[in-house]
């Protein structure tokens, strides 16, 4: 997903009339003390400039002649600092693959990794970029260079890449000018901030991390009455049960969270969002009728490290170092729980009210019934890897919630008032 | 529970497995450096199970590789090697690609070109790192690729329709000018006139207008009276009865762009996507502009208190740059333009080629849209001046055949100018000389005349080149505004 949100950011960032020639990219990742970049390259251009039939036979390619392409790589890719000097590049890992844009349809490029590391005691943030791989040779060749992620600069991979600027002919004056890279600077705190606003932008568009909270929270305030639901349980209790079923799920999803991003647990997406979709049935369905009465907390703490899998996929993506990820592990689990607290305490008051009306028994199997619903819409959304119809529904009304949390406070409101009045009523008769 | 446990350990006990592996190929790369073969060396090249990029047909220039399996490679480097001929069918080479062996087994990659001499197998006796192979290439017959057919659409067809009007003063343009809007809804006149703003003028591509806007109207809406009207105007501004030239030039190239819908392009192709509009309203007195444009095809023209003010930026291009037949007429739209190129850079001295080569590869247009004003400070290659006469006709011969698609009056007065300034002019490419390969480029640049003409690679007639074009002037591109 936000590989596909990358590339379509940058077919946006083509030029309205556009080169029938692929161009290059070049995406920077800033770290503390090194950038790392990928490169990626069209064969058919590189094949201009350095033959060796790098696109007419490209299958084999990095087997073939991957020592020499690094060799060339290098000495095309030269970072200086203001003082002169000239950074450390080393070039990793090598892949050919097909890419695709609407102008030239399908072509193969290079993708290389590359390290670019300054002179001790020089910025990362302030150099020029002496870069004219295929360039030096092929004069209509372009080459868009970017920032992909800077931490400190409060820029995260999730958003699209930001341009730096473009390394082409200088037309006019037949040369090749480096192109001068001033990062704006950056700060431990820009990176922990983003974080916690990437935690809390998590939970607000992630309806399913929310649904399952709410759902497992419907049934909270009241009583079990042999296999049923009973009546309301006082707000004491109500209270208690909600903060042991709230922290029970945060530590959950903290511990997977911690564990994931550091990359000591990892498990393929698509399994970890169909437990989530399945973790909202089960909730639902223990809403409608208790499944595991009193035994909330361990669900809650169970199905948490589920969520923080999930979680954990968006800061393990961001391939940062060990300071600034666990920096980033405490500003986005601090952020979830910013927002998750936040939902409870505007949605909770008004379930406490509502439950102690008989309208709650009405409010508790619909909500439970329609989150059932949308779970498994999910379910089958991620299990055939397509959205359907529901889910196409849920990701529109998403921006409704405001309202849905209005109609919950009148109808609380409402049903407390039409309680107490039949109350005041029935009293004198007793 | 112990179903997972067990799911564990075999993971587990596959990570180090597999790291046990990595070390153990990492020690065996060690061991052959240790030993430093003086050469490289395979034990065993199969011929049989090659792979060619590209299927080679009799008399038609071939480009292509040859991928080579061998095993037993020693992991050593090595360098391109000289050309082999083939034997059999002949005029073709296979040349060793540089690279370095993989420890075990890979594949080598040899460059094969040449033009086949017939249908049949072409030979190349390999030889490589001690064991050697015989390497066999199927030619087909002559294809019948090389002319391709295509249903003429509706438009070509009115388009084509022979008229004997002439117009050639900007007040006979004006009239047809005004009698082609006159055929228009009021909706479509809104659409198509437009006011002059440099903006308007820039806005026009080397791409379908699917994937780069344009402005105007265009044909594929238009009615069979509206594209006669629109005929007489475009019959007004261009040449007459010059095959592959002038006007027909323009139809050429809009059959090519039908026949790329039906094989492949879809309907972001074909004449249809052509785009019309004035810019200003026409008028003998002030400022206004006809703009043409679509896919492989621009031509402006610019009009100022009663004068043509500048006929460019006008792109041209074709795919495919094959002939293509409609209405039992044969297009080749851009094929003379190609050949002129070749006459006058082969018809240079080796000397002369060497002063007029580019050390840079030009896969594309430097001057193409949106590049407009960037002339290059100081002109590159050879100067006309120093040339024989011939020679020199052979340059104005190329320039002719961008200045002749106009109409004989418009044209003289540009080409007088470009007459004048020839010694001043020069001449560069790159790449080949016969402009016959993917990036052949060549160049013309002038006190006034720019031209350059690019040989690249095709789009949705893979593996064949294609032509782009573009002709502007230093002074008078979008009439000087």
């Amino acid at each position: 997903m936000i590989f596909t949100g990358i590339l379509m950011g940058f077919a946006s960032l083509q030029p309205v009339w556009a080169h029938p020639m692929p161009n290059s990219v070049v995406l920077l990742n800033i770290h503390a003390d090194r950038i790392d970049a990928e490169l990626q390259i069209p064969l058919v251009e590189l094949q201009s400039a350095w033959g060796h039939a790098v696109n007419d036979s490209s299958a084999g390619l990095v087997e073939r002649l991957g020592p020499q392409l690094r060799d060339y790589l290098k000495s095309h890719i030269r970072p200086q600092s203001p003082d002169g000097r000239f950074w450390t590049v080393s070039v990793g890992d090598l892949t050919i693959h097909e890419s695709q844009n609407p102008i030239v349809g399908v072509y193969r490029e290079l993708t290389a990794q590359v390290q670019m590391v300054p002179p001790a005691g020089e910025d990362v943030r302030q150099f020029t970029f002496h870069y004219d791989a295929v360039l030096h040779q092929v004069r209509t060749h372009k080459i868009l260079v970017s920032v992909r992620q800077d931490w400190a600069g409060g820029q995260l991979a999730e958003a699209e890449p930001a341009q730096v600027g473009e390394i082409s002919l200088d037309i006019v004056n037949d040369r090749l000018l480096p192109l001068a890279v001033n990062l704006a600077s950056g700060s431990t705190w820009t990176g922990f901030w983003s974080m916690v606003k990437l935690g809390t932008q998590h939970i607000a568009e992630g309806t399913d991390h929310l649904l399952f909270l709410l759902v497992l929270l419907l049934p909270a305030p009241l009583l079990v009455a042999g296999r049923r639901w009973g009546p309301f349980g006082g707000v004491g209790r109500g209270s208690i049960r909600l903060l042991q079923i709230v922290s029970a799920f945060t530590l959950g999803h903290s511990l997977t969270l911690l564990l994931g991003a550091l990359g000591w647990v990892r498990l393929p997406g698509q399994p970890v969002e169909i437990l989530i979709a399945v973790s909202i049935l089960v909730s639902a369905l223990h809403a409608m009728r208790p499944l595991f009465p009193g035994r909330e907390t361990w669900v809650a703490a169970g199905f948490g490290l589920i969520h923080g899998l999930a979680f954990a996929g968006t800061l393990s993506n961001l391939q940062l170092d060990a300071g600034p990820m666990a920096l980033s592990i405490l500003g986005f689990n601090l952020g979830i729980e910013l927002m998750q607290l936040l939902v409870i305490l505007l949605t909770m008051p008004w379930l406490m009210l509502l439950s102690r009306t008989p309208t709650y028994t009405y409010v508790r199997n619909g909500g439970a019934l329609l989150a059932g619903v949308a779970a498994i819409a999910w379910i089958v959304e991620r299990l055939t890897e397509r959205p359907n119809a529901v889910t196409h529904l849920l990701e529109a009304e998403r921006t409704h919630v405001g309202w849905l949390l209005a109609g919950l406070a009148l109808l609380a409101g409402w049903a407390s008032w039409k309680n107490s009045r039949s109350a005041s009523v029935k009293k004198p008769i007793l | 529970m112990i179903k997972r446990n067990i799911s564990k350990a075999v993971v587990l006990s596959l990570l180090v497995f597999g790291s046990i592996t990595v070390i153990e190929s990492c020690k065996a790369t060690d061991d052959s450096s240790t030993v430093t073969p003086s050469s490289a060396s395979v034990s065993a090249l199969t011929c049989s199970s090659v792979t060619y990029s590209a299927s080679a047909v009799s008399g038609t220039t071939y480009t292509g590789t040859a991928t080579v399996p061998y095993t037993g490679g020693n992991g050593m480097t090595y360098s391109a090697g000289s050309a082999i001929s083939s034997t059999g069918v002949t005029g073709l080479t296979a040349t060793l690609q540089a690279g370095t062996l993989a420890s075990g087994a890979g594949n080598l990659t040899y460059a094969i070109t040449g033009t086949p001499s017939g249908a049949g197998t072409a030979t190349f006796a390999l030889s490589f790192g001690g064991q050697s192979c015989s390497l066999a290439l199927t030619v087909s017959s002559t294809s019948s690729g090389t002319t391709t057919t295509t249903n003429s659409s509706t438009i070509t067809t009115a388009l084509s329709a022979t008229t004997s009007l002439s117009g050639s003063t900007v007040a006979q343009i004006v009239t047809l000018a005004e009698a082609f809007k006159a055929t228009l809804s009021s909706s479509q006149v809104t659409t198509m006139q437009l006011t002059y703003t440099k903006a308007n003028a820039q806005k026009w591509s080397n791409l379908p207008a699917a994937l780069s806007a344009r402005n105007g109207i265009n044909l594929g809406v238009l009615s069979t009276t509206q594209l006669a009207a629109f005929r007489n105007l475009m019959q007004g501004l261009l040449a007459l009865g010059v095959v592959n030239e002038g006007y027909d030039e323009m139809i050429g190239n809009l059959v090519a762009d039908d026949y790329l819908v039906t094989i492949g392009g879809g309907s972001d192709y074909g004449a249809g996507n052509y785009y019309v509009s004035f810019l200003g309203t026409p008028s003998t007195t002030g400022l206004w502009a006809i703009l043409f444009t679509g896919h492989h095809y621009t031509q402006p023209y610019t009009f100022n208190a009663g004068a043509f003010t500048g006929v460019t930026p006008a792109f041209r291009g074709t795919e495919p740059q094959a002939a293509v037949t409609a209405a039992g007429r044969t297009y080749q739209a851009f094929e003379q333009e190609r050949v002129a190129f070749a006459a006058m850079l082969t018809g240079l001295s080796t000397a002369e080629q060497t002063t007029a080569k580019l050390s840079g590869t030009y896969s594309d247009l430097v001057l193409g849209p949106g590049q407009d004003g960037k002339f290059p400070s100081t002109k590159s290659g050879l100067q006309v001046s120093t040339l024989s006469t011939d020679k020199q006709a052979l340059v104005l011969a190329a320039i002719k055949l961008y200045v002749n698609d106009l109409d004989a009056t418009t044209a003289a007065g540009v080409l007088a100018k470009y007459t004048s300034e020839l010694a001043g002019t020069y001449i560069a490419y790159s790449g080949t000389t016969a402009m016959a390969t993917q990036n052949d480029y060549v160049r013309i640049d002038g006190p006034s005349v720019w031209i350059e003409f690019s040989y690249q690679g095709g789009i949705i007639i893979k593996n064949t080149p294609h032509s782009h074009s573009v002709w502007r002037d230093h002074t008078t591109d979008y009439g000087g505004n």
